[in-house]
This record gives structure tokens, C-alpha cells and sequence, in this order.
């Protein structure tokens, strides 16, 4: 036995040297014929040929020798393959296509995958065993409005509170949630991602330094923030903003405009726990405080900075445990959560190290989006495969006599099945490549779609991971779409099959190519009807008129930071005459630079105000609120509404008369000339700022039309304008109106401008009208392009789906149709017997769209806008696009079928 | 029977070489002179089945093959039996004898 197998493995070794061998064999056995022949009296010619007679084919002896050593079956795989790449290429048409409808499936499925494996699957990377490690959340109330909702953090003295509580069966560590920070000065400055960690937060995770070392406890004292001016980099910033340069430590950079000096540098992948990636790390005591004033800074005076907390549990402690010693801590009044009251509803929770997995009552919109994605991609799939299946079930039984004469010739059945199978795999295989190239290329355009704020350090799109899925996936579909198929056309009944290609293509087969294309044509009504919503949302959304011309703005704006890094409000309105009159000259001299129509100061930029004041009219009463919000208001320069677009309804704007020491005035928007003074003429009334309380009379001089305020979507608001001359407001902003196509002229002027006029602040901030509010209409344009490719892809799909049923079963019943030629039907009833019954096929699959439409509504139903996830209008168009092109597809075989020539159809056998 | 040859039965032609090789090693043409010699003619192996028959055998391994010299000094593969070829043999050469007895029984049989 164990021989045999040592013999049949050197045969495969050696599979040339046995070649040879036996040729040798073969040609002394010729030789010693011969020989033979010649003693008994032939001459050598004749001896030799009579020698090569009497042995055959020495073709044939080494062949069947061959076999004898059991390699058959390679050869026969390798004969399988060379077929199957045969019978691919002589129906290129019908490959080319399967593979793109593949590609295109797979391709889509992949790359969402990739995305799936960062949000969802991928622990971050270095952290040593990353399942043992919880989050904590806390879910509680808003006062305001008692609504719910779940927190990823906890003021610092909670955690601190919650850490001392829990440390006997877990330990826990705390940090701020990574954002940027400018790293360096102005000008060879960048901004990176920072995250400020409590001391044991490398060592909770099981992080080593790759280079130095971590925080020393005297680095992370809260009551001593100045010695704690110390930083970690990421292993990648070093490579990439440092060159990986070994003498980095002890070097000082600038973070935040504060001083750190460099003491190490994390290992190697390690970029934090959240998808943000983090670039550096800082101790805790170095946060900066926030701005001074207001409740935040409040609240942070008294519960410190607000901490993600890690929990590591021992062994035997449960989640449950965790969260009711948390929940009683923060139910024991400490300062869980000042934002709200001494609570005794909130509960702490836990989740996994992986934050898009945690507890959420609104989930971000990547993971929304993400999730609608993996569904969307596995329909495209279906669709793909149901196409691919239809099309090998055709080719099958158009190879039915092919296959037949084969089976007659003894080929055995299970052979048939493998050569079938092995073109549905070669078909998926090459798919499978090409789908490899989309997914490369699908990948990023989906993470630059999705999410953009990602670093992505932990690998490209494709990974081994992705490689062995796609494989597997891509396996998977071949042998699924390849083996119904395979094994109808290799259970052919002979003698049917050889007789005549003609009366067959019953019912059991027909059956399942009609399912196909049933559950083709009603998945893409499936992905239409959701393109059609995603369609109406976007031109909703964009149909909403902002007050402002976004799409020609191009606008800036400057800012302080006190000494100790912190933003520096006050000082704006300290100074804020002096900005506002530098401001009024930095606009004045853009509007006289080439690419720029018109320029204005004001207080903020159009859709970033947000400057609530009280408000009283004549008699001394508050105006009325509208939603429970006090109006905004800004100051702005005249030329302020020509610039950006906004309409003046009544009255005039203001003008260079509106000086300090001229009468106030104040331009209103049109809800406020409606709720302030119903009836009655807006002009000339009279509006008193609260200063608290109110002050003299500001007259009104104008009504413009409603501007929005922050959002593209949000509800009514008012918003006053005052002259900035009279009011500045800390004017520090400047908006220019481009000429058209000059928005990169006037950003940069903006720019230049506004380094020169303010060398004491901050690089200025600058952006163009179209940026500022572009990611608002994101979430629909993402809908959008995502159900309208994937839709119109299983559109086209299901159309040649349609077809090439239609088509065939027109082909198999040419004889039936000349039968009905001869016996009197005229040309238009063929035709509308073919067409009435692919009519009723496309009308069951696009109503089992609609239904599941209508069923599976609600999840998307959050992600639309002004549009019901049951839009009839939708449902109808894409029932009659669908109808349409069924029936266009399945036209030209009924035409076909039509013209058939009774003569040669009853005498094509 | 005289003049006619005789198609072998499947499997026979394994036994037959098996058979022939008790006698000691030899090569493949002088396996078929002596198939020739012992049948008086009667059997005339197809030398394309020979040599798959051999090669067979040899991966069950039931005979060993090597390189050796003819009579007329040519290098020639010679084949010999190995211990499982010669348990083999006893093998088919029974089940052979109680398969001829069965049909023998038939034919004879009125």
C-alpha cells in the first residue's frame, strides 16, 4: 500500500523522467521485435515496420500507462480546464458579461465589506487582548426636554469616582476623546489628532513604547499642570511628520501653541481605541481649559474634562457588576454629568472596545449608512448571482446535444458535472479578479464617501482578510451558480436530446429560470424604488433656499488663543471696534481685487452664526420666541446682502450713514417683521437689544428674506441685523462674493488678506461658501449615488436577464410557433403570445418588488427628507421603468419569434 | 479454438503476468514472447495493454521494476515480484480456479 503510494508520487515527481523511462522500455521492446522479425529471415526495414505494426500506437501504450498511475484525474483537470476555457471563449458575449455582473456584485459586497471590518470588526490595533476591554456609557436626560439619551463619557470627577468604586475586581483608565490640535507654528504648522490619557492608559491596553518611554506618575498630577508637558507620538506621525528620526526624543514641539517636550513614541499600528485615530498622546493634567465663561467652563471648573472610560474586568466580574456599581455612583449625586441635573435616572451601561458596536439611541450615520450598505451590496449580489445562474442554465441548455453526444460516448456523469463546474468557477474566478480591482477602487471612494475623518494607519482597503472573503465568496458563488445548472444539463434524457433541440425546455426548467428572473426584476425594483426616494430627499434638500448664494461665497475668519492654548473669545470683543474697522478695510481692499465681485465684514460667516440675544419691543415686552430660541443676531457691514445673495424684501440696507453716533437702526428677516408686528408695517418699528435689560430704541430700516442659520435642514428662526459700525459684535469675519469659476482666486486673496491684517492671530480660517455646508447634503448625495448605481447595475442586469429568458424560450419553441404559423396565426399574435408572457412574469416580479419595498421602507425611512419611504410617485415610476424595459428586452425575441418561417421551423429537424 | 485469438478478460492479463513473473524476472517483450509461447498463440497480448498492466501492478506494488542488461546487451526494464505480488498471486490464481470451476459447472451443465 505504502509503496503503491511512493510509486504513484515519484510518478507525479517524476512525471518527465517516467516518460522517458517508459519510452526507453517501449523502444527496446520495438528494438528486440525486430530483431526477432529479422531472424526470422525479413529484411531490417521490413522487420521494423512489421515490429511497429504489431505494437500499435505507441501513443496510445504510454497514455494508458500513464493512467495506470492513478494521475488521471489531473490530467483530466487540466483537459476540464483547457475545455472550459474553450467553451468560455466561444461564447464570449455571454462571459464577458457574467464576469462584469459578477465583478460588479463581488466588487460591490467586498468593498463594503472592508468597511464593515473597520467599523464593526477590527479591534484596534496592538491593544492586547481588545475583548476583555468595556466601555462605559451612560444613558440619562436632558432637562430641558426629559428626551433620553446615551453618552460615551463622564465628567472626570465621576470617573474618577466610578475607578475608586470599581477597583477591587477591575481597573479602568480615562482619556479625552482624540480631536485636533495645531502642531507647530504658523506656517510650517498641521493639525493633528490628540487625545489626553490618564497615567496607566498605555499600560491598561498593553501598549509597549517603541522608542522612550511613557508618562511618569509626576507627569500626570491635575494639580500640577505645568509639569505635565510632556507627549507621545504615534508611530506613524513619527515616520511621517519626523522622518522617524531616532534623536526625536527630548525635542520640544509646539502643540496647541503650549510647549511638549517628546519623551516617546507608541509602538508600531497603536493609533488609540476610536475610529479617529489618534496622532499624540498628552497626560490628563495638560488639558486646556475651555473658554472662559459660560456653563461649560462652569461645569468643567467643577467635574473636569469630559473622559471616555476603559474598564478591564478581572476574572468572575461581569459586565452587569460593572454597570450597577457605576450606575449607583453616578445615581450618589456625584458630578456625573453637569450638563444634567443631580440625576437619579441615569444608568451606566457597557460595550465593547469597539465604540460603533456600543449602546446608541441614534447611530452615527457611517454605521447607519453602513449597515444599509451591507444590504444593499447583498441584493446586488443576488441579483448577480440569479443573472449568472440564468445564463449558465442557458449555455447548459444550449450544450445539451453537445453534452449528450458526450454522455453517449461514455464520458461518466460525474466528469460532465466537473467540466461544468469548472467554467462556472473559471467564470466566477475571473469575476472574482476583476471584481478584486473594484473593490480596490470602490473601497476608497466609499471610506472618502463615509468616512472621511478616518486615518485608516491600520492597512489599505485590501487586506488579507478581504482576500480570503472575496476568495471564499467568490468560490462560493461560482460552484452556487454553476451547480443547478451542471447538473440539469448532465441528466439530459439521450435520446430526446440528440433527436432534437427543439420541443424541450419543460416545465421544471422553465420554472426556475422564470423564479430567476422573478427574483431579478423584483430586487431591482427593490434598488430603484430606493434610488428614487434617496432622489426626491436630495432635491428636497437641495431645493431648500438658504437665504444665501452659498455657491459664490468665499469667506474667512480670524481668532485669539490666550497664552495657555485656550480659544480666546474675549478678546475679539474686547477689540472689537478695532477688528471691525481693520475688517471693514481688509474687505474693501478684496472687492478691488480681480475674481472678486463684492466683499463685506461681519460678525460671523453666513450658516455659522449662532449669537442668541434677548430682544424687547417698544413697550418693553420680550419678543416672542420661536421653538424656545431667542432671535440671532450679527453685525454686519453694508454690502453685507449684495455679497451674499441675501434679498431685501422692504426698505433699504444699511449704508456708510450707519455710523457710531447716528440714529441705530436694524434690519429684520421676514418672520420676525410677521411675529414681532403682525398687521402692521415692520418698517420704522422700534427693536431694544437686552443688554440684560432693555436698552433705547434701534428703528427698523429693512426686511430681508429668512436665512438659515447653521443648517440646511432646521426649523424657523429669526435672525437681526445690525450695523457693524454701530454694534461690531467681535467682528472677525470678511465674506467675498466670487465672480463665477474665481472661488479659488478669492479664498486665496481672502487669505493673504487677512495674514496681513491680523499678524497677531491665528492662521485665519478660510472657506468657501459650497464647503462650509457641502457635508450636509452628503448622507443623500451618498444615498443617492449608492442606490442609483447599484439600481441602474441590477436594472441593466435584470433587462438582459429578461432577454435572454424571452429569447430562449422563444428559440426552443420555434417549432411550436411554426406549427401555429402554418395553422393560420398571423405575425402579431405570435408576437403578443411571447410578449403577454414575459408581460406577466415583469408584472408578478415588480409587484414582489413593490411589496418588499413597501416592507422594507422603514429602514430607510430615517435617512430620507421630505419624501415618505412609501412615495407613490416613486412605487409607479419605477413599476412602469421596470415594465418598460421587460418588455423592450423581451421585443426583440418576440419579433424573432414572429418572423419565424413555418416551412423551415417544421423542417429544421 | 485453433486460429482464433482470444480477447483476455479483464483482470486475467494481471494474473497472467503475475504468473510469469513466479518464475523469475524478466522484461516486457520477453513477457509477451513467453505469453505467445505458453498459448501456443492462442493469447497474442496487445502490447498496449501490457505495459499499462505493468505499470499497474507496480503501483499496487505487486512487482518492483529495475533497470537491467539484455541477452543482446540492451538496456531493458526488468520486472520481478514482490513478497505482496507473490500473496497476490495465490489470491487471483484461486479466485481464477474457483471462477473457471463455476463456468465449467454452467457449460457443463445440460
Amino acid at each position: 500500500m505504502l509503496r503503491g503510494w511512493l510509486v504513484r508520487l515519484r510518478g507525479l515527481v517524476a512525471a518527465r523522467q517516467e516518460r522517458r523511462e517508459l519510452e526507453e522500455e517501449l523502444r527496446y521492446h520495438l528494438d528486440a521485435e525486430t530483431e526477432r522479425n529479422m531472424a526470422a529471415g525479413m529484411a531490417e526495414e521490413e522487420a521494423r515496420t512489421a515490429a511497429r505494426r504489431a505494437m500499435g500506437d505507441l501513443l496510445v501504450a504510454r497514455e494508458r500507462a500513464r493512467e495506470a498511475y492513478g494521475w488521471t484525474w489531473l490530467d483530466h483537470l487540466g483537459q476540464d480546464l483547457r475545455s472550459a476555457v474553450r467553451g468560455l471563449l466561444r461564447d464570449r458575449g455571454v462571459s464577458a458579461f457574467v464576469i462584469v455582473t459578477l465583478a460588479l456584485g463581488l466588487g460591490a459586497t467586498a468593498a463594503v465589506f472592508s468597511l464593515a471590518d473597520q467599523l464593526f470588526l477590527r479591534p484596534p490595533e496592538g491593544v492586547v487582548n481588545p475583548g476583555g476591554v468595556r466601555r462605559l456609557y451612560m444613558r440619562t436626560h436632558f432637562t430641558q426636554d426629559q428626551s433620553p439619551v446615551i453618552q460615551p463619557w463622564v465628567w472626570c470627577a465621576a470617573a474618577t469616582a466610578v475607578d475608586s468604586a470599581i477597583a477591587p475586581r477591575a481597573r479602568t483608565t480615562e482619556y479625552v476623546a482624540p480631536d485636533t490640535v495645531l502642531m507647530g507654528r504658523a506656517g510650517a504648522s498641521g493639525y493633528v489628532n490628540a487625545s489626553y490619557v490618564s497615567l496607566g492608559y498605555f499600560r491598561f491596553l498593553g501598549i509597549r513604547a517603541a522608542w522612550g518611554r511613557f508618562f511618569a506618575a509626576d507627569e500626570n498630577r491635575m494639580d500640577r499642570p505645568e509639569d505635565a508637558h510632556v507627549a507621545v507620538l504615534s508611530y506613524a506621525l513619527w515616520q511621517q511628520r519626523f522622518g522617524g528620526d531616532s534623536t526625536i526624543l527630548g525635542r520640544v514641539v509646539e502643540l496647541g501653541h503650549r510647549e511638549f517636550t517628546i519623551i516617546g513614541v507608541a509602538q508600531r499600528g497603536f493609533s488609540g481605541t476610536d475610529l479617529d485615530a489618534a496622532d499624540v498622546w498628552m497626560p490628563l493634567a495638560s488639558v486646556p481649559p475651555p473658554p472662559a465663561g459660560g456653563e461649560w467652563y462652569r461645569n468643567w471648573r467643577a467635574g473636569g474634562p469630559r473622559l471616555v472610560l476603559l474598564v478591564r474586568a478581572d476574572t468572575g466580574t461581569s459586565d452587569a457588576w460593572i454597570a450597577a456599581v457605576a450606575t449607583a455612583v453616578y445615581r450618589r449625586g456625584e458630578k456625573a454629568n453637569v450638563d444634567v441635573e443631580p440625576d437619579t435616572t441615569a444608568t451606566a451601561l457597557t460595550g465593547p472596545i469597539l465604540a460603533s458596536l456600543g449602546p446608541s439611541l441614534t447611530p452615527a450615520p457611517d454605521v447607519a449608512i453602513t449597515w444599509r450598505l451591507i444590504g444593499v451590496a447583498l441584493i446586488v449580489l443576488l441579483v448577480a448571482c440569479a443573472n449568472v445562474a440564468n445564463l449558465l442554465l442557458l449555455r447548459g441548455v444550449k450544450r445539451r446535444r453537445e453534452i449528450a453526444v458526450r454522455s453517449a460516448l461514455g464520458i461518466p456523469r460525474g466528469r460532465l458535472i466537473r467540466q461544468l463546474l469548472a467554467e462556472s468557477v473559471l467564470l466566477a474566478a475571473a469575476g472574482g479578479v476583476a471584481a478584486l480591482l473594484m473593490a480596490l477602487w470602490a473601497g476608497r471612494v466609499l471610506r472618502a464617501m463615509l468616512l472621511p475623518t478616518v486615518h485608516w494607519a491600520s492597512g489599505g482597503v485590501l487586506d488579507h482578510r478581504l482576500f480570503v472573503f472575496g476568495g471564499a465568496l467568490t468560490l462560493a458563488v461560482g460552484v452556487a451558480a454553476g451547480v443547478a445548472p451542471a447538473l440539469r444539463a448532465s441528466r439530459p434524457d439521450l435520446t430526446e436530446a440528440l433527436k432534437s433541440g427543439a420541443r424541450n425546455g419543460g416545465g421544471a426548467r422553465s420554472r426556475l429560470r422564470t423564479g430567476l428572473m422573478l427574483t431579478q426584476v423584483s430586487l431591482s425594483v427593490l434598488l430603484l424604488v430606493g434610488a428614487g426616494l434617496f432622489v426626491r430627499s436630495l432635491r428636497n434638500v437641495r431645493g431648500i433656499d438658504l437665504g444665501y448664494e452659498m455657491n459664490r461665497l468665499a469667506m474667512g475668519y480670524v481668532l485669539w488663543l490666550t497664552p495657555d492654548g485656550a480659544y480666546d473669545g474675549a478678546y475679539a470683543w474686547k477689540h472689537s471696534r478695532a477688528i471691525g474697522e481693520t475688517m471693514t478695510q481688509v474687505a474693501a481692499r478684496l472687492s478691488r481685487q480681480p475674481g472678486v465681485e463684492s466683499a463685506a465684514a461681519a460678525s460671523y460667516m453666513p450658516m455659522r452664526g449662532y449669537a442668541m440675544m434677548r430682544w424687547f419691543l417698544e413697550d418693553g415686552r420680550a419678543v416672542p420666541r420661536l421653538a424656545n430660541y431667542d432671535p440671532d443676531a450679527m453685525s454686519v457691514a453694508p454690502g453685507y446682502f449684495r455679497t451674499t445673495g441675501l434679498k431685501l424684501l422692504r426698505g433699504r440696507t444699511f449704508d456708510d450713514g450707519d455710523r457710531k453716533g447716528a440714529p441705530a437702526v436694524v434690519i429684520v428677516d421676514e418672520t420676525a417683521a410677521r411675529l414681532y408686528w403682525p398687521g402692521k408695517d415692520p418698517l420704522g418699528q422700534c427693536l431694544r437689544p437686552g443688554l440684560p435689560t432693555p436698552s433705547s430704541c434701534m428703528t427698523v430700516v429693512g426686511v430681508t428674506e429668512d436665512a438659515h442659520l447653521q443648517n440646511v435642514i432646521e426649523a424657523p428662526r429669526v435672525e437681526i441685523y445690525m450695523p457693524l459700525a454701530q454694534f461690531p459684535m467681535g467682528a472677525a469675519s470678511v465674506i467675498a462674493r466670487a465672480a463665477p469659476g474665481e472661488i479659488g482666486t478669492a479664498t486665496a486673496a481672502i487669505r493673504r488678506a487677512l495674514r496681513e491684517a491680523f499678524p497677531d492671530a491665528e492662521p485665519p480660517y478660510v472657506t468657501t461658501g459650497a464647503d462650509l455646508i457641502g457635508g450636509q447634503y452628503r448622507p443623500w448625495e451618498t444615498g443617492t449615488a449608492l442606490f442609483g448605481v447599484l439600481g441602474l447595475l441590477a436594472l441593466l442586469v435584470a433587462a438582459v436577464g429578461v432577454y435572454s429568458v424571452v429569447a430562449y424560450s422563444v428559440s426552443q419553441r420555434t417549432h411550436e410557433m411554426g406549427v401555429r404559423m402554418a395553422l393560420g396565426a398571423r405575425m402579431r399574435e405570435v408576437a403578443a403570445l411571447v410578449l403577454g408572457r414575459s408581460l406577466v412574469v415583469l408584472t408578478a416580479g415588480v409587484l414582489m418588488g413593490v411589496g418588499l419595498a413597501l416592507a422594507l421602507g422603514r429602514l430607510v425611512a430615517s435617512l430620507l427628507y421630505g419624501v415618505s419611504a412609501h412615495d407613490p410617485l416613486v412605487m409607479v415610476t419605477v413599476a412602469l421603468v421596470l415594465l418598460a424595459v421587460g418588455l423592450l428586452a423581451s421585443v426583440v425575441p418576440a419579433w424573432r419569434a414572429a418572423r419565424v418561417d413555418p416551412v423551415k421551423a417544421l423542417g429544421v429537424e | 479454438m485453433s486460429g482464433r485469438k482470444l480477447d483476455l478478460l479483464q483482470g486475467t492479463l494481471d494474473l497472467i503476468v503475475l504468473k510469469l513473473l513466479r518464475a523469475g524476472r524478466a522484461n516486457g517483450w520477453q513477457l509477451t514472447q513467453s505469453i505467445q509461447a505458453t498459448t501456443r498463440g492462442v493469447l497474442d497480448v496487445n502490447y498496449g495493454s501490457l505495459y499499462p498492466a505493468l505499470r499497474r501492478l507496480e503501483a499496487r506494488g505487486l512487482v518492483k521494476a529495475e533497470w537491467g542488461v539484455s541477452e543482446n546487451n540492451r538496456r531493458a526494464r526488468y520486472y520481478e515480484l514482490t513478497a505482496t505480488g507473490r500473496k497476490q498471486l495465490a489470491v487471483e490464481r484461486d479466485a481464477w480456479e474457483r471462477f473457471a470451476a463455476a463456468l465449467g459447472a454452467i457449460l457443463e451443465a445440460e
